[in-house]
């Protein structure tokens, strides 16, 4: 890259970091974006997977219900596939405090949140398992996202504009000169490298706060866990809401062939405290019973938490504070101006559905302290693979949705060899050619499994893990820590048949694994 | 109402094993079962210990109420002995040495350590050559290799054009196939010469499951070599192989097989006093009454669906309405990493000498009931490699009791 070429690094490879270096490439600007793990291995891979029509914030944080409702509009635009516009109820029981169904309304007035009142007798038909009880129903364009595939098609574009997107890369150290940031070290599995940098972006989600250590400034932030319950089917066919101030478990999100409930809220102290405990499964279950009564006798598949980087400048470093009264605003920090350091600015809170907006909003100011102009076009820039022109039998739409720009060189390896329709995954319906394309990129087994879903079904993994493993050949310490992984989730949920599974799996991958068995 | 000697509860490899115990003491009894347990899955090969010391040595050191400790060395020599001379006349005969392990090679390129095996399956002798079936996705021979020299030829078979053949088939798939005369005449086709020097013709365990002992000397004659196969994933056809050579025996032997329902054990002060058994989904049928001087609960355990976990995480044995005990909390019940040791695994009832369940103070909970296999406590099948040891020492001992 020439010398008078801007040189910005971006880091997080969630979704706000891969929104700014695919708005960066769309303004001609080649950056760098480091992540220390996968994609998405941070909240991002661990959120309710709602695209937020903005209802839920419309009472206590109308800023943030006017973001979602404008950034879930642009995205139903150009996400195209990884969105599944599936629609949203917002419905209250008998017992529910009227005075709040008025005051929401007036809320997503004012946000601009399209509300339209349903009949709960035709409310049910459409949602036979939801809460019989209803008295009041409204539809909202709340739908689903999958961040999987959003990262992969943020990451398809940028790249083809000559991004350069390391992941398994952390930044440990920075390097400043006469109160400016000019590059950074990155930490890998070779040892270390430096990045010169005309510009530093932190997007690292709840690792916000630690990465501006490394820079020697002060990002207070709360960190509130969340958990959420998959169930093995789609209990609704779309988002089915409460109407209640937001609470634990409070909402249902249909997600491609399950079902997501959620969620808790508990301050952690760090990014990585993501164990769910027995007293959230419970609580889940018992909260979901509003929604879709008998919920807590279905069969879940695995819990799993996120942790929620929430910027609070009122409160002190760390401390704590009713988390659901902070905002779900973005908030842009300029460190030039708050701390006398140019260079570095910080993107944080904000939600997945704002991401985009996150992402303008962070570029414009970097590209303003650079003296640099050039405008936005994520608004209007439909991302790769978000349409696709052939209509194709339906068997196959799945395969298409999850591979966007890849999709097409599927098809070929599977007209030119038979074999490659073996599906590896039968849970998710996954090829072998799938898989081998894929495994052109990457070849790490959690990479391909965030990549096409594979051993994300109800088998989770029981029977199919072995055969990635086999497929890519993995070495067995990476089977044996791809299936601990599959475990932490599966172990808060673990009762009835679910154990049972469970003890099945063990038992064969025991088997498989020996002798890693006898002191495992 | 039923009147017959002994009720066997669960048909898996315990059941199936007591059944014909009993059955062969000229006693007349009848195994009920709801399904097929954890034979179509069983991956086929005998494991008794893993760790490779002899009988005495091992149950010498183990914890007091391990099942192999309770009812002894002698005991686990003697059913080892009965498997092999069941297995022979079944005509599936297992080999190996009870003393000491053999293995086969798993899926992942692992040896996995066991007493007997299915001929078929035994160690390959000389060096081998490997058989990758195409679009086959639960056994790369590339990497099965590992478990032996790693430098072995592998031979690729390729799928055809415009058939059905290799198109992702999990084993049970290939071995309806292979059970078929297309299906043979395709692999005799295939492998019968031109193949790379070696003494062992190395596939993954579907060769057939009602042909497969015409089929695996056929392919021995047309390749002139041994065959051998090694474990693969579920489904099982050396698992199918075991279960019908032991169906077989028992209905030889006169055992009275229902299958397909389910079962509830009624106690009172002398003992279990009645089976009612349902065919399953149970909701509101009438159930018929067996009497039986004698019970064998053979109920799986946790895989097998004999114990349940509760959602409070407290066990519950839905055959006897019984609570076991638990962990106080689901989380404690299973443990941080899948393989790690935990109550879970190890659940189950106590036994005396004799298989019957004990409560805690060592009693037994009925003078007539018996357990055998994973229904019986206090080992990890996972990580010892002791299962099916244990479902047979279990077995032969509440069949020769009950
Ligand atoms: C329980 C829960 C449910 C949610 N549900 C929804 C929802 O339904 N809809 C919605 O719109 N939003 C939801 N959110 C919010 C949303 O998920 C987050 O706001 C969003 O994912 C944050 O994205 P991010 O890219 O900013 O952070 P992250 O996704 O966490 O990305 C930060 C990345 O930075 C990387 N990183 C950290 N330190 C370093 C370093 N030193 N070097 C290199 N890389 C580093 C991390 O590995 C991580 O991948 C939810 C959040 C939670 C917790
Ligand atoms: C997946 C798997 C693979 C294994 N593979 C091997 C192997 O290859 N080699 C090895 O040595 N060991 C293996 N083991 C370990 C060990 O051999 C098994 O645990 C053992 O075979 C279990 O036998 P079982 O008869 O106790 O239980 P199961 O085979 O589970 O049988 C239980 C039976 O009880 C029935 N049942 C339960 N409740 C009732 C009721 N109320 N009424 C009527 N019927 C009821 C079930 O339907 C079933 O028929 C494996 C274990 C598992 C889980």
């Amino acid at each position: 890259m020439s010398a008078s070429s801007p040189r910005i690094v971006v880091i997080g490879g969630g979704a706000t970091g891969l929104g700014v270096i695919w708005d960066l490439a769309l303004r001609g600007i080649r950056a760098t974006l480091v992540e220390q793990g996968d994609l998405c291995h941070g909240t991002s891979g661990r959120f309710h997977g709602l695209l937020h029509s903005g209802g839920r914030y419309a009472v206590r944080d109308p800023r943030s219900a006017e973001e979602c409702i404008r950034e879930n509009r642009v995205l139903r635009r150009v996400a195209g596939p990884a969105v599944e516009p599936v629609g949203g109820y917002f419905l209250a029981l008998p017992e529910d405090d009227p005075a709040y169904v008025r005051s929401w309304r007036a809320g997503c007035e004012a946000a601009g949140i399209p509300v339209r009142p349903v009949d709960p007798a035709e409310f049910l038909r459409r949602e036979p398992r939801a809460n019989p009880r209803v008295a009041t129903v409204f539809a909202v364009p709340d739908a689903s996202i999958d961040s999987f595939r959003l990262a992969q098609q943020l990451v398809a574009g940028a790249r083809r504009l000559g991004a350069r997107i390391l992941t398994r890369h952390r930044v440990v150290a920075a390097r400043a000169q006469g109160g400016r940031v000019v590059g950074v070290e990155v930490e890998n599995a070779q040892g270390r490298v430096t990045l010169d940098a005309d510009m530093v972006i932190n997007a690292a989600g709840p690792w916000a706060r630690r990465v501006g250590h490394v820079f020697g400034v002060e990002i207070p932030m709360v960190l509130a866990k969340g958990s959420h319950l998959i169930f093995n089917e789609r209990l609704s066919s779309a988002v089915l809401n409460r109407l209640i101030p937001p609470d634990d478990g409070d909402i249902l999100v249909p997600h491609d062939v399950t079902s997501i409930l959620a969620t808790t809220s508990l301050a952690v102290d760090e990014p990585e405290d993501v164990e769910v405990t027995e007293a959230e499964v419970a609580l889940l279950l018992e909260r979901g019973e509003a929604l879709v009564p008998g919920v807590s006798g279905r069969r879940v598949l695995r819990a799993f938490a996120g942790v929620r980087p929430l910027f609070d400048p009122e409160g002190s470093p760390g401390g704590m504070r009713d988390e659901r009264a902070i905002t779900r605003g973005l908030s842009l920090l300029d460190h030039e101006e708050r701390d006398g350091l140019g260079g570095l600015i910080s993107i944080v809170g904000g939600k997945l559905t704002t991401f985009r907006l996150m992402a303008e909003t962070a570029v414009d100011l970097a590209l303003e302290r650079m003296g640099l102009v050039a405008a936005c076009r994520t608004r209007d820039t439909p991302l790769p693979g978000a349409h696709s022109p052939d209509p194709v039998p339906l068997h196959l739409e799945r395969a298409r949705r999850r591979l966007g720009p890849l999709y097409p060189s599927v098809l070929d390896r599977l007209r030119a060899d038979p074999a490659q329709g073996a599906l590896l995954c039968e849970c998710e319906q996954v090829t072998v050619a799938e898989i081998d394309a894929r495994a052109a990129g990457s070849r790490h087994m959690s990479d391909l499994r965030r990549q096409t879903w594979c051993a994300m079904g109800p088998c989770q993994g029981t029977f199919c893990a072995h055969r990635l493993a086999g497929r890519v050949d993995a070495p067995a310490e990476e089977l044996v820590e791809f299936v601990t992984e599959r475990w932490r989730g599966q172990r808060p949920v673990l009762w009835g048949q679910q154990a049972r599974e469970a003890a099945v799996g063990r038992s064969l991958m025991a088997q498989a694994l020996w002798p890693a068995g006898a002191g495992w | 109402m039923v009147k017959l000697d002994s009720v066997v509860v669960g048909g898996g490899l315990a059941g199936l094993v007591a059944a014909i115990r009993v059955a062969e003491r000229g006693r007349r009894v009848c195994l009920v079962a709801e399904g097929q347990g954890m034979l179509p899955l069983f991956a086929g090969p005998l494991a008794v210990w893993g760790a490779g010391t002899g009988i005495d040595a091992m149950a010498a050191a183990l914890s007091p109420g391990h099942p192999y400790r309770v009812l002894g060395a002698a005991a686990l020599r003697a059913a080892l002995a009965f498997f092999r001379d069941l297995t022979r006349r079944a005509g599936l005969p297992y080999v190996g040495d009870a003393e000491a392990n053999g293995w086969v090679p798993t899926p992942l390129g692992r040896r996995y350590p066991c007493r007997l095996l299915p001929e078929r399956m035994a160690p390959p002798q000389g060096p081998a050559v490997l058989v990758q079936l195409p679009g086959f996705l639960d056994g790369v021979a590339r990497r099965v290799r590992a478990a032996l020299t790693g430098a072995e030829p592998v031979v690729e078979l390729e799928a055809d054009r415009g058939s059905q053949v290799g198109t992702g088939w999990d084993s049970d798939r290939w071995a309806r196939f292979l059970d078929t005369a297309p299906g043979a005449r395709w692999i005799l086709e295939r492998l019968g010469d031109r193949l790379p020097p070696g003494d062992t013709l190395l596939l993954p365990a579907v060769l057939g499951v009602e042909g497969h002992e015409a089929l695996g000397r056929a392919l021995e004659a047309a390749s002139g070599r041994q065959v051998r196969e090694w474990m693969g994933w579920p489904p099982s056809p050396p698992g199918a192989r075991l279960r019908r050579a032991l169906v077989g025996e028992a209905a030889r032997l006169g055992v009275d097989l229902r299958w397909g329902v389910r079962a509830t054990l009624s106690g009172g002060p002398h003992g279990i006093e009645g089976v009612t058994v349902v065919p399953k989904p149970a909701e509101g049928t009438r159930g018929v009454e067996l009497r039986a001087e004698t019970v064998v609960l053979a109920t799986g355990g946790l895989p097998g669906g004999g114990l349940v976990v509760e959602r409070d995480g407290s066990l519950l044995d839905r055959t006897l309405g019984r609570g076991l005990a638990g962990a106080g909390s689901r989380l404690r019940l299973f443990g941080e990493t899948p393989f790690a040791a935990a109550p879970a695994f190890a659940a189950g009832y106590p036994i005396d000498g004799r298989a019957r369940p004990v409560d805690a103070s060592g009693r037994p909970l009925y003078p007539n009931l018996f357990a055998a296999g994973r229904a019986v406590g206090g080992y990890d099948g996972d990580r010892e490699a002791s299962g099916g040891g244990v479902a047979l020492v279990t077995a032969f001992v509440a069949g020769g009791e009950a």
